[in-house]
C-alpha cells in the first residue's frame, strides 16, 4: 500500500487549489472555444465577405483576438498546473516531489487522464499554430478556415470529457456519459462562451455608429439567440444524461453535498435561460426596430448588459462546476449511505 | 421556449433512474466479502464498479499476524484486478486494497475472509 506523505491539513489546501485551477481553466477554454465558434457562426456571416462596417470589425477583432490569446496562454498554464496537482493527490505526495520522481510523468502517460490531457495540450498546440495561418490562408473559403479552427477549439473543450466523472460506468453506458459529457462542454463553449464577444460586438457596433450598425446588431443578437436555442437544447439533453449517471434519484438531490451543488447549478441555469428569453422576447425585436439613427436609444446597451448578468451567472456556474468535479457523485453517497 | 420547458419532466424522470455506478467500490470478491471457504484459495480476483488505473491501483493480503501472503503485484484489466496467494493455511486473512479510478478518484477498503480448519 502506498504511503501518503502529505498531511490532512495540506491535503484540504491541495483540494482547495485544485478547486481554483479547475475553474479558471474550465473559464479560459470556454472563452477560447466561444471566441472561435462566435467569429465562425456569427462574425463572419454579420459582416460578410464585402467587410462592411470597417472600423466595428477592426476594433472587435483586435480586442477578441487579445482576449483569444491571453485565453488560450491562461488554459494551457492552468492545464500543466491542474496536472501537477492532481498527480499530487493521487500519490499522496508534496508538489515539488511528484515533478521531482517523475510521478507526474506516470500520471500523464499510464492513465487515462493523462493521455487526454496530453491529447488536449497536443491540440493546444495546433490551435495557436493553426489559428494565425488559417486566417492568413485566403486560398481556403472562409467558411472553412472558420470550421478548421471551431473543430480544433471543439477538440480542446470536449476533450475535457475524459477528466472527470465523464468516465462513470463500465462498456457501452460509459461510452454515452462520455459523449454525453463532449457534447455538453462543446454547448457550454457554444452559448457562454459567446456571450463575451457578443457584448463586445454590440458595444462596438453602437460605439462605432457606422451604417448600418443597428441591421448588423439586430443580425448577430437573431443569430446568436438561435444558437443559443440549438445550445440550450444539446445542455438539456446531455445534462439529463449525465444526471441519470451521477445523481441516483432525486432524494439524493436534497440528501448529498453532489445533490445541493447540482440544484444550485440548475437554478443559475434556469435563471441564465430565462434571461436569455428575455433577451429573445423582448429586447431582441425592440433592438430590430429601433431608429437607426437615434443613438440615444437604450435598447442595445439593455441587451449588453443583459447579455453580461448572463455571462456573470454562467462564471458562477463554471465555479460550481469545479466544486462538483473533485466531490463524489451523489450516486455513490447514496449507495454507501446503505 | 416552449420545447425547452417542456423537456423539464424528462430531466426529472431521468433523475429518478438509480446508476448503478459511479466511483471505483468493491462490487464483488473472490473469495466472497467476509466467507469461508472449505480450501485454501490460490488467487484473490476483485471486482470493482469502474475500470480502474493500473499505474496506482495495489492490493494486500496479510494473515492474523500481519504477514504478506499475496505473491506481489497485482494484474488489473478493466474493473477487475487479480493477485496471486501463497498456500494458505487455515486461518483469517485481510484484504487491503486502494485503487484509482479512470475519473481519477481514489478510494479504499478492506475486508477479511477465512479458510476453513
Amino acid at each position: 500500500m502506498p504511503v501518503r506523505a502529505i498531511s490532512l491539513d495540506a491535503e484540504s489546501i491541495l483540494s482547495n487549489l485544485l478547486i481554483a485551477v479547475r475553474d479558471i481553466h474550465f473559464a479560459s477554454s470556454v472563452i477560447v472555444a466561444g471566441i472561435v465558434f462566435f467569429d465562425w457562426l456569427i462574425v463572419a456571416p454579420v459582416f460578410g465577405a464585402d467587410l462592411r462596417l470597417p472600423a466595428t470589425f477592426s476594433a472587435f477583432t483586435e480586442t477578441s483576438q487579445r482576449i483569444l490569446w491571453l485565453s488560450l496562454g491562461v488554459s494551457i498554464v492552468s492545464a500543466l498546473a491542474w496536472l501537477c496537482l492532481l498527480s499530487s493527490r493521487i500519490a499522496g505526495k508534496p508538489f515539488e516531489q511528484v515533478i521531482a520522481d517523475g510521478t507526474i510523468w506516470i500520471v500523464l502517460s499510464r492513465t487515462q487522464f493523462g493521455i487526454a490531457w496530453a491529447a488536449r495540450i497536443l491540440v493546444a498546440a495546433l490551435l495557436a499554430i493553426c489559428l494565425p495561418s488559417l486566417q492568413k490562408l485566403k486560398a481556403l473559403p472562409a467558411d472553412w478556415r472558420g470550421f478548421l479552427s471551431a473543430l480544433l477549439a471543439g477538440f480542446y473543450l470536449g476533450l475535457m470529457a475524459f477528466a472527470g466523472h465523464g468516465e462513470e460506468g463500465l462498456g457501452f453506458e460509459r461510452n454515452v456519459h462520455l459523449a454525453a459529457d463532449f457534447l455538453h462542454l462543446v454547448a457550454v463553449g457554444l452559448w457562454l462562451g459567446g456571450l463575451l464577444p457578443l457584448a463586445i460586438l454590440l458595444t462596438y457596433l453602437r460605439r462605432c455608429g457606422e451604417e448600418p450598425w443597428l441591421s448588423a446588431a439586430c443580425n448577430a443578437g437573431s443569430r446568436f439567440s438561435t444558437l443559443g436555442i440549438l445550445a440550450v437544447s444539446i445542455l438539456l439533453i446531455s445534462g439529463t444524461i449525465n444526471a441519470s449517471f451521477l445523481v441516483g434519484g432525486i432524494q439524493s438531490l436534497v440528501d448529498t453535498r453532489y445533490g445541493r451543488l447540482l440544484l444550485l447549478k440548475l437554478a443559475l441555469f434556469a435563471v441564465m435561460v430565462s434571461a436569455a428569453a428575455i433577451n429573445r422576447q423582448y429586447l431582441l425585436p425592440r433592438l430590430c426596430k429601433a431608429d437607426a439613427t437615434d443613438r440615444s436609444d437604450p435598447t442595445a446597451q439593455r441587451l449588453v448588459r443583459s447579455t453580461l448578468v448572463e455571462l456573470t451567472l454562467g462564471l458562477a456556474i463554471i465555479l460550481i462546476v469545479g466544486v462538483l468535479g473533485i466531490t463524489a457523485p451523489a450516486v455513490d453517497m447514496a449507495s454507501h449511505a446503505h | 421556449m416552449r420545447i425547452l420547458i417542456s423537456a423539464v419532466p424528462s430531466l426529472l424522470a431521468a433523475l429518478t433512474a438509480t446508476a448503478a455506478w459511479a466511483h471505483a467500490f468493491l462490487d464483488h470478491a473472490e473469495p466472497r466479502v467476509g466467507s469461508t471457504t472449505a480450501t485454501a484459495p490460490r488467487e484473490l480476483v476483485l471486482h470493482y464498479t469502474q475500470n480502474l488505473e493500473p499505474a496506482f491501483s495495489s492490493v494486500e493480503v496479510s494473515d492474523a499476524n500481519g504477514a504478506r501472503v499475496d505473491l506481489g503485484k497485482p494484474t488489473i484489466s478493466a474493473s477487475t484486478m487479480r493477485v496471486g496467494l501463497k498456500a494458505l493455511p487455515p486461518g483469517t486473512y485481510r484484504v487491503r486494497w486502494q485503487v484509482l479510478s479512470v475519473d481519477t478518484h481514489t478510494t479504499e477498503g478492506s475486508f477479511t475472509f477465512h479458510v476453513k480448519q
